[in-house]
């Protein structure tokens, strides 16, 4: 069975100030290799990654995947909840805590390895996947979507063909552990010697020293989410980085067409708007470097795939028809693990069905009109109310919870939770919302509250 | 800056960290006091450029203290 890690060819890759060259990144995942294959002592395949945007990231995931191992990508920033829920669903054999402190592995220190031992049946049909990232929490729980390395080979070899070259430099201003952002800010560039700027997303402390970054490294592929859109157009020179740029595009969630004005008025740059869902690897549509743009829409099927607009009853719906966005093709993910049940539901004769609402017009653009599934957006990031109520009644003083999102004059979703509580006092309810600030992902966390 | 704006811009503050901005140390820094992120950080701009209906500048990012923060709202809600 070939690897993802056969299909690499690095070019340089630029982090804090220093660029790292392919032998030298090759070497450090090799290391990686080296270190989990000698030191595994548990069958399970599946290897945590606490993935900050960072090298020592790019070593480790590819250094997983090379040692036939399954890489599951964890935000940083995961609450202890969902991560003891990762643990029960995926025991890891091995969980990789990135210190950005520095840019080689200290391996006693950042490599824990587990004991977890996972039957014969629970091994099964994993040959070919590569990476693990959880999502998709509608019913409460989130799931372990499989992407096998063909998945990922189909999409960022469709990036490649929408205009990446190997002088290229591509930045994703994203954590890496949406999946947006390690395609387009790592893997793809790196099947075809293309460069990469690393840019630690979640702690530019000064956007100027980026938009430095960005002009110096004359970076021309842009990927990021409108909000981070918003703040850069505000630093002071910035218009040196577009002068050169091929793509910068827009995903996560809708770019307000004011933002894409400025953009074009200021920089004379348009923003390519897309779509995607982690379990399509991620990219199904956007507007090609080609494609006239047209605004409210996400743009054209990516060349992997094919979009179709279905009825409740399956059936194909014509053009201007709004229906659930069902993808076809080989980025197409293989199934949650351990989940038939919710595996058949989103995965149909092969055809993905997204939950989201949608049109086609006649010239194939997708125009997004809502949701099927229950989940708020809030900058890129998905909150599936059901989850965080679930996760809020592990408290023991919680009776009843449910949330809710609330439409605000910012047309940011607030999360509101209204929660019923055995013993209601001022302290107890303080005490609650620092345990859900303790225990859950911090943007999950309810920004507004109701005792009743 | 009148009292309504500041009452609006420390209960912005308030649902979106879900601190009480007048617990903590305005001299201090922030991200000493408040467990954010850049992008967190950016999300609370944003939506204070929303609410307030002004585009603030770089530099209320920049701010590390929340005396420099306030301070920096004030200089853009006077203009």
């Amino acid at each position: 069975m070939p690897l993802l890690t056969d299909y690499l060819a690095f070019g340089n890759i630029h982090f804090q100030n220093k660029t790292y060259l392919p032998e030298m990144i090759q070497s450090n995942i090799d290391e990686v290799f080296r270190c989990i294959t000698q030191k595994s002592i548990s069958n399970s395949p599946f290897v945590f990654l606490f993935a900050p945007n960072h090298i020592k990231t790019v070593y480790a995931v590819f250094g997983i995947i090379k040692a036939g191992k399954i890489c599951v990508l964890v935000d940083p920033g995961q609450g202890k909840l969902e991560v003891e829920d990762m643990v029960k669903t995926t025991p890891p054999g091995a969980i990789i805590h990135v210190n950005k402190a520095s840019d080689s592995f200290n391996y006693n220190e950042e490599f824990e390895f587990k004991h977890y031992m996972l039957s014969e049946a629970k091994l099964q049909g994993l040959d070919d996947v590569c990476l693990v990232l959880y999502t998709a929490a509608s019913d409460g729980f989130a799931k372990a979507a499989m992407l096998t390395y063909k998945n990922m080979l189909a999409d960022g070899f469709a990036l490649v063909h929408n205009g990446l070259l190997m002088e290229s430099v591509s930045c994703s201003l994203i954590g890496y552990h949406h999946l947006f952002a390690f395609q387009t800010g790592i893997l793809a560039p790196a099947l075809i010697q293309s460069n990469i700027l690393i840019i630690d997303s979640k702690d530019f402390t000064s956007l100027r020293e980026t938009g430095t970054q960005f002009v110096e490294n004359k970076i021309d592929h842009l990927y990021t989410v409108p909000m981070v859109f918003n703040f850069l157009k505000k630093i002071p020179g910035i218009e040196q980085c577009f002068k050169n740029a091929k793509n910068i595009v827009s995903g996560g969630c809708k770019l307000n067409s004011h933002l894409f004005n400025i953009y074009k008025d200021l920089f004379g740059v348009e923003i390519h708007e897309g779509y995607g869902l982690t379990e399509a690897s991620p990219i199904c549509a956007w507007h090609r470097p080609l494609d006239s743009i047209k605004i409210d829409s996400v743009g054209r099927a990516f060349s992997c795939c094919e979009i179709m607009i279905l009825n409740t009853d399956g059936q194909k719906l014509e053009q201007g028809k709004t229906g659930e966005i069902c993808i076809k093709g080989e980025n197409v993910f293989k199934g949650y693990y351990n989940n038939i049940p919710s595996t058949e539901d989103s995965l149909k004769n092969g055809i993905l069905h997204t939950g989201d609402l949608g049109k086609l017009d006649d010239d194939g653009y997708l125009y997004l009109t809502g949701l099927k599934k229950e989940m708020l957006n809030l900058s890129g990031n998905k909150v599936y109310p059901a989850e965080v109520a679930r996760l809020i009644k592990k408290h023991c003083n919680v009776l009843t919870c449910e949330i809710k999102g609330r439409e605000t004059e910012s047309n940011q979703p607030s999360v509101i939770a209204t929660v019923r509580l055995r013993n209601s006092t001022e302290t107890s309810q303080k005490d609650l919302k620092h345990w859900c600030r303790e225990n859950i992902t911090g943007y999950k966390v309810p920004r507004e509250w109701v005792f009743i | 800056m009148d009292q309504t704006t500041k009452e609006k811009i420390f209960s912005i503050l308030q649902n979106t960290t879900g601190v009480d901005p007048l617990s903590l140390q305005w001299e201090k820094p922030i991200r000493d006091q408040i467990d954010l992120d850049s992008m967190q950080f950016m999300a609370i701009v944003s939506k204070l450029e929303n609410d307030l209906g002004i585009e603030l500048p770089l530099s209320v990012m920049e701010a590390e203290t929340m005396s420099q923060f306030m301070d920096e709202l004030d200089k853009e809600l006077g203009k």
